[in-house]
């Protein structure tokens, strides 16, 4: 049975997906809990197979049996689970189990009657982005970003309004990012032979310096980018996250671009080998000027806005620089940095847009006037607020802190300062966002426990929100005690062996 | 320019792509946008049917019917089958992707009475 | 000496933790409530007691919670210094607290259960930073006590308490994010070490260059020692009730800086690197002094009572890193022995600002003019209080001024001696003005003197403790001399 479970991880919500979408037509209640079994299932094999990977090293699957005979490896597919993607198999699924709970009344609330199929779409974005984590396969990758892709055009769609529009952009941005993807994987193809990961990254090295093979390289981490919304290619996504429904950003923002930060580090570092950069310095400190400028230019936008939706986008757009910039130091502790991030930064943006989701529930908007009194209003939900908004800073001892740490170990040891300033720049800025926000919420009104001031009736989001919520934020926590040991068991060992200390 | 030539299909290719991502990234009209990104795609099918296609080749399929040098096939003979595959894969997400984009363009009609980027940005400030 | 393992300083750190949950819980009996802060000051107390024969026979309580680094973890260690430092935040607690319960409930304060719960945080993070074994220990309670203090700078929360929070954190924040943090790294990764070790983590050969941008770093990083130019902070908080200002604005908080950088200078950079690199010594004395010089000016220009004693408190802070910055065994003594001296006469000065204006409602020097003798009990231990800073007899001060300067006439940096005297005079110049006037100059609003009366027992007892405390330290300084002299052998005995 165990050998199973790499499969079980995608068939989970990829079932719940067909099922829910079935179930749609004459019993649209069922299809949440449909969802929910899916993603339940798929997160115990996640999780069960974390600690078979400490264990035991990398697990390989081929689908149908296809290639584990001589003869089949050209046509098999291959899933794989190993040291780099098994915590954020973790991380996408058990995150998407919480805000299928989570997002079950804000789905009521904004949705209503036209909820029909957001489930099972909410399960398909699942499922591609589990597949393109799991994947063992370059083309294959293709096929997931796109499922991914297309399930989250539709789920921001479902904002109406500004939201199409938003959607449109997304779209064509995508597709053009999947599209190069595509190209770059065909120049891969055409010198190696091979679409299999493992088969690939073992003919490279034979080829030598090939300028088809950089071409491609180049094509891939465009297309990458274009999906991630690093910049320049960003411009889709801070009008997506803000115009979608909250329940679809709450899904979308922490695992789609994290997602494809991943498909990027595992072309970096075991598709291509890590020599790719390090031997191309020019491309190099270009890739660490632009996260810098990524980093920098989202945190000057989000101090200018209006809106906490569109904010908690902009930090988005920040921590994409982080994890780009973190992976193109290649060197130890950037790597590090970059992969702790990923998991890191899934679970820090899901609390903020949960703790959002919250506030957009009760109050019904997001902006940041309209926080009046929210401290006082909706005390649980602006806790949990606050410690996330802390994890994001860096604050010790939150896991925002310990990738932050690393990140900038790696900077300094490879001599990058613009990307050190870049990243304390923008824990400043976040800082100064989080007391302006405690400033507005909390100070700005009279105190309702001085007698004669107008008391303010305590309004909390309903349980099935808070709890997702506030166990998030707990986990922030918890995630950045066991950061050590993540790092020394797991991630440690998804480091390219060729890596300077 | 022999070897220009020599390669002429990865010539229509580029050439494809290029107006492909120019009428994506460029055109103001939505449907243009969509039809940019179609020609796109069809680029790229025809680079991955070029670099499986062989001279004079057979198609793929190891029966004696079609093939003559069954059971023991000439592989320098026979097309790669695995690119036709993936572009099969490829058109159905194309299609996909380019219904999704016109939904998308027709909700917007609805909403602005325009295809028009900018004229749609300037009806969404109001 | 082998180190004794532990689990005793995570409960000390712990018991104020657990009565902040109790005073969350119980806010809604103020009397529970309160007596809750006493039980658990009272315990911690007794802890940190129970450590002392063993610290002061040379030996260190040693506990890892968890590794979060490699090579480093939180981890804990209690030694003279640190115990010294906890002993004077925890039994100024108490004190503290019933002068809050004075100086709230009459005034019918809004929010006292946060306010309690706040500095039970903050009195457990300021021990946390007392007993960090290394510096991401330490800078994660540092970071826990800027936290946790803002609620408590912005407890009035109009607009000047809102203005002057903003800049608490601004400074704080920011220096320690952009300045210490980044620091720290660069040792790590120099390194790959963050214990606080005798004779400092880094090899020898490391570029004098480098040394001196981490020292800057530093020392500017931890602003709560409030080296200038980043002291603006301090007068700024002063918005803060008095009980805040009184605990966290003269002990707590900016001792909680000074601490972090004698740590940063003596397990960090090691006393031997001072004395054998003469620029890293001359950056932090020079400093150091200008500080000192320029906040002593500043305050005698100050009108607000609490605002003078800000600055001032910003010049005493400077003696301390001066003392350690002349690298010497008796400086380092000297400088370790003016945290309990200075805290004890400055808390009084605040507790007196705090009274006085409770008194008779004035926040200025010269709203006081000739009141004195309405509160002459008040005005008495301002005086003493005065005293204990000036570093006049019998009170603690005037020891630990008597081992600095005899600390800087041992050093290379023997200007540092004529510092310390002009700024003595100062000091006296600024504060002894204040009684004579309160006593003496006739009363400038009589509206005023009519209102003024000696405040609650509540606000008096508090005042009584501390300023006999200023007294009681110069006639028992040989105990507290012992711990400094302890801390100061292990980091300079070779």
């Amino acid at each position: 049975m165990t050998e199973h479970l790499p499969i079980i991880i995608i068939l989970g919500p990829l079932l719940g997906a067909v099922l829910a979408a079935f179930t749609a037509w004459f019993r649209p209640k069922l299809s949440h809990p449909l969802v929910f079994v899916g993603l339940a299932i798929s997160f115990a094999a996640a999780l069960k197979l974390v600690f078979i990977v400490a264990d035991a090293g990398a697990q390989k699957y081929w689908l149908g049996g296809w290639g584990t005979k001589q003869g089949h490896g050209v046509v098999g597919i291959q899933i794989t689970v190993d040291h780099l993607n098994t915590l954020l198999l973790a991380a996408v699924s058990g995150i998407a189990l919480l805000t299928t709970l989570y997002t079950k009344r804000l789905v009521d609330a904004e949705l209503a009657r036209r909820q029909r199929y957001f489930y099972a779409l909410f399960s398909l974005l699942v499922t591609g982005l589990l597949g393109i984590t799991i994947t063992g396969d370059i083309f294959n990758l293709y096929v997931f970003m796109e499922i991914a892709a297309l399930s989250s055009y539709a789920l921001i769609a479902y904002g109406r309004g500004r939201a199409y529009m938003a959607a449109f952009n997304y779209l064509i941005m995508g597709t053009m990012g999947a599209c190069l993807y595509l190209l770059g994987v065909g120049f891969v193809f055409a010198k190696t032979g091979t679409l299999n990961i493992d088969d690939v990254s073992a003919i490279i090295p034979e080829l030598g310096q090939s300028q088809a093979l950089f071409v491609g390289f180049v094509l891939i981490l465009l297309g990458a980018w274009a999906k991630m919304a690093f910049f320049p290619f960003h411009g889709w996504l801070p009008n997506s996250y803000a115009y979608a429904p909250t329940a679809s950003t709450a899904l979308l923002a922490p695992l789609a671009t994290k997602v494809s930060v991943y498909a990027m580090l595992r072309i970096m570092v075991t598709v291509y080998s890590i020599d790719y950069i390090i031997h191309s310095p020019a491309t190099q400190s270009l890739v660490l000027y632009l996260s810098s400028i990524a980093i920098v230019a989202a945190s000057f936008f989000s101090l200018t806005q209006t809106n906490l939706k569109k904010l908690a986008a902009y930090f988005v757009l920040s921590e994409i620089g982080y994890m780009v910039g973190g992976a193109w130091l290649a060197n130890k502790p950037g790597l590090t940095g970059a992969m702790v991030h990923v998991v890191a930064d899934a679970a820090m943006t899901s609390a903020l847009f949960m703790a959002i989701g919250c506030i957009v529930y009760r109050l019904g908007q997001a902006q940041l006037d309209d926080l009046k009194g929210v401290f006082f209003k909706m005390p649980v939900t602006m806790a949990a607020f606050v410690v996330t908004m802390a994890a994001l800073i860096g604050v010790p001892p939150t896991c925002g802190f310990f990738s932050k740490w690393y990140l900038i170990q790696g900077a300094a040891q490879a001599g990058v300062w613009h990307f050190v300033a870049a990243l304390l720049l923008s824990s400043l800025v976040k800082a100064i966002i989080l007391f302006r926000i405690i400033e507005i919420g909390y100070n700005r009104v009279p105190h309702p426990a001085i007698e004669g001031n107008p008391a303010i009736p305590r309004n909390e989001a309903p349980l099935s929100m808070l709890i997702p919520t506030v166990a998030m934020a707990l986990g922030l926590i918890a995630l950045g005690l066991v950061t050590s040991t993540l790092v020394n068991t797991i991630i440690s060992k998804a480091l390219p062996a060729a890596l300077t200390p | 320019m022999e070897n220009l030539i020599a390669n002429f299909n990865y010539v229509i290719v580029v050439i494809l792509m290029m107006i492909g991502l120019w009428s994506m990234l460029a055109q103001k009209n939505l449907i243009k946008k969509c039809i940019g990104m179609a020609i796109f795609q069809t680029g790229i099918i025809l680079f991955f049917i070029s670099i499986g296609a062989k001279d004079n080749a057979l198609i793929p399929i190891l029966t004696e019917a079609a093939n003559h040098t069954y059971p023991d096939p000439d592989i320098a003979k026979i097309a790669n089958p695995l690119t036709q595959i993936l572009m099969l894969t490829a058109i159905v997400v194309g299609v996909a992707t380019l219904g999704v984009g016109l939904a998308l363009a027709q909700k917007i009609y609805q909403q602005h009475s325009s295809f028009d980027e900018d004229e749609i940005l300037e009806n969404q400030r109001k | 000496m082998e180190p004794i393992q532990s689990i005793m300083p995570v409960w000390i750190i712990l018991t104020s933790s657990v009565a902040a949950v109790l005073i969350a819980l119980l806010g809604r009996w103020p009397n529970l409530r309160e007596s809750c802060i006493f039980v658990a000051a009272v315990i911690k107390l007794g802890l940190l007691l129970s450590l002392a024969p063993a610290v002061l026979d040379g030996k260190l309580y040693e506990f890892e919670v968890m590794e979060l680094l490699p090579n480093v973890g939180l981890a804990f260690k209690v030694d003279a210094l640190g115990l010294l430092f906890a002993l004077v935040s925890v039994s100024l607690w108490i004190p503290t607290t019933i002068f809050s319960m004075g100086f709230l409930r009459p005034l019918k304060r809004h929010a006292q259960t946060r306010f309690f719960f706040f500095f039970a945080i903050a009195i457990s993070s300021a021990v946390g930073v007392a007993f960090s074994a290394n510096l991401l220990t330490l800078f994660i309670f540092y970071e826990v006590l800027s936290l946790s203090t803002y609620p408590l700078v912005t407890h009035h929360q109009d607009d000047d308490a809102i203005k002057g929070g903003r800049k608490y954190l601004t400074y704080l924040l920011g220096t320690s994010i952009a300045l210490a943090l980044p620091a720290m790294i660069i040792v790590y990764q120099q390194t790959g070490n963050l214990d606080f070790t005798n004779g400092g983590v880094f090899a020898s050969g490391t570029s004098t260059m480098l040394l001196v941008v981490l020292l800057v770093m530093f020392l500017f990083g931890f602003a709560k020692a409030g080296l200038m130019p980043f002291h603006a902070w301090l007068p700024g908080a002063m918005v803060a009730p008095a009980p805040v200002s009184a605990l966290l604005h003269a002990v707590a908080v900016v001792k909680v800086g000074v601490f972090s950088i004698i740590r940063v200078l003596t397990g960090i950079f090691g006393v031997d690197l001072l004395a054998n690199t003469p620029s890293l010594s001359t950056i932090v004395c020079v400093l150091a002094a200008v500080t000192l010089i320029v906040a002593s000016l500043i305050a005698l220009t100050q009108d607000n009572i609490k605002s003078r004693l800000a600055y001032s408190t910003i010049g005493q802070l400077s003696y301390i890193i001066l003392g350690v910055g002349l690298a010497t065994k008796i400086g380092i003594a000297g400088a370790a022995l003016h945290i309990p001296m200075h805290a004890f006469g400055k808390i009084t000065l605040f507790l007196c600002a705090g009274a006085i204006y409770q008194a008779c409602g004035a926040k200025c020097i010269s709203e006081i003019h000739g009141l004195g003798h309405k509160f002459p009990l008040t005005m008495t231990a301002f005086f003493i209080g005065s005293l204990c800073v000036i570093g006049l007899p019998p009170t603690g001060g005037f020891v630990s001024k008597w081992y600095l300067l005899n600390g800087s006439l041992d050093s290379d940096q023997q200007w540092a001696f004529a510092v310390f005297l002009t700024s003595s005079l100062l000091n006296a110049a600024y504060f002894l003005p204040i009684v004579y006037k309160a006593f003496f100059a006739t009363p400038t609003d009589p509206a005023r003197l009519d209102k003024a009366k000696e405040p609650p027992l509540l606000t008096i007892v508090p005042l009584f403790i501390t300023s006999a405390g200023c007294v009681l330290l110069f006639f028992f300084s040989d105990k507290l001399f012992q711990f400094a002299n302890r801390f100061a052998e292990m980091y300079t005995a070779q």
